[in-house]
């Protein structure tokens, strides 16, 4: 499948660097701490899991905005973008889930349930955890309204999923002030190049949607007037 | 995952390999950019810390010299300014350093306090 194979591309150059820096890193270090065998490894398994769930949001903006603006017409089939976007729209609350709920048996940490479900509710960067757990219940709101649509109509849909820009940001701001990986070239680029992708594809909705707006006006223009024979 | 099951397990299976090289890749690299994990949690002493100032210790190492290879204190060109006093003669043995202060062991960190001070930023 053509879909297909374009979503593995940039997964597989994605993997290999990470792997290929990881050799290096071993290299370098020689004794590197052990993920499995460190006392940080419930920190260690946060913050992978936050860079995962971070990267699964990303694709999920990034496949709605090209439902909406078309801007992967040609490349990949329509059904399959939507379908995806739906998919990993909810494969992402598992993924932010995860990354929340597996630092509750960090013994540094040593957070609480409440701490971690609850905004403003830890002591440790109080606002951008909170930012975090707003983002994880916006997450549950829009991709509930998915199934209900019906319910909400689709104005109501269609407010909800705007919503979904500022759960992004709100997600980058999280990674990037609550994260102990933000002074790191590597988690740098990847906030960076994130968000330049989704402020592109957001203009580009826009400049698409205008566009469609203006063809439809002078579709419309020349019905509504009277015709210079009609005179 | 009726519709494209295929892409979805692709998604699926992607996402974990992402996450194993995470995991495998942030422990080597260490809190907020340190080359080891151990970088940051013993950090050096700091030079205040130390009870006898550095000019002291490098006339009493320049002394020490002098009287270990038997040269008499006055032959020897002083680097000292002229404002500075005349040597004193060497003693038997200099007068034991007192060592830096080791840095403070890692206590268990106290609820709350702890995650601030031992994660980074």
């Amino acid at each position: 499948m053509k879909g297909w194979s374009l979503l593995l591309w940039p997964l597989g150059i994605a993997l290999g660097g990470l792997v290929a820096f990881n050799v290096s890193a071993q290299v370098s270090a020689p004794e590197p701490p052990s993920g499995m065998s460190s006392v940080h490894m419930w920190w260690y398994l946060g913050r992978a899991g936050g860079f995962v769930a971070y990267g699964l949001l990303f694709a999920s903006v990034a496949l709605g905005l090209a439902v909406s603006s078309r801007v992967f017409d040609g490349m990949l089939a329509r059904p399959w973008v939507f379908e995806m976007h739906q998919f990993l729209s909810l494969f992402v609350l598992l993924a932010m889930l995860f990354h929340a709920l597996v630092l509750l048996p960090d013994p540094y940490a040593q957070f609480t349930p409440e701490e971690l479900l609850v905004p403003f509710a830890s002591p440790y960067r109080p606002v951008p955890l909170a930012v975090g757990i707003i983002v994880l219940y916006g997450s549950i709101v829009v991709s509930a309204s998915f199934y209900l649509k019906g319910l909400i109509g689709q104005r109501g849909w269609r407010v909800l999923h705007y919503g979904s820009f500022a759960l992004f940001v709100g997600a980058m701001i999280h990674g990037i002030l609550a994260g102990t990986d933000s002074g790191e070239q590597w988690a740098q680029l990847t906030y960076l190049s994130s968000g330049l992708a989704v402020l592109f594809l957001s203009l580009f909705r826009i400049l698409a949607s205008r566009r469609v707006s203006q063809g439809e006006k002078r579709a419309q223009a020349p019905t509504a007037e009277p015709t210079p024979a009609g005179r | 995952m009726t519709k494209f099951p295929r892409s979805k397990t692709a998604t699926l299976l992607a996402s974990a390999l992402l996450f194993v090289a995470l995991w495998a890749v942030i422990p080597a690299i260490g809190w907020s950019g340190a080359s080891t994990e151990g970088a940051v949690e013993a950090p050096a002493a700091p030079a205040a810390a130390s009870p006898v100032p550095q000019t002291i210790i490098q006339r009493i190492h320049v002394v020490r010299r002098i009287h270990e290879a038997g040269v008499p204190v006055a032959s020897v060109p002083s680097s000292q300014p002229d404002t500075a006093p005349a040597p004193v003669p060497a003693p038997a043995a200099p007068p034991p350093q007192p060592a830096p202060q080791p840095a403070p062991a890692p206590a268990p960190c106290p609820k709350k306090i702890s995650v601030a001070c031992s994660r980074g930023s």
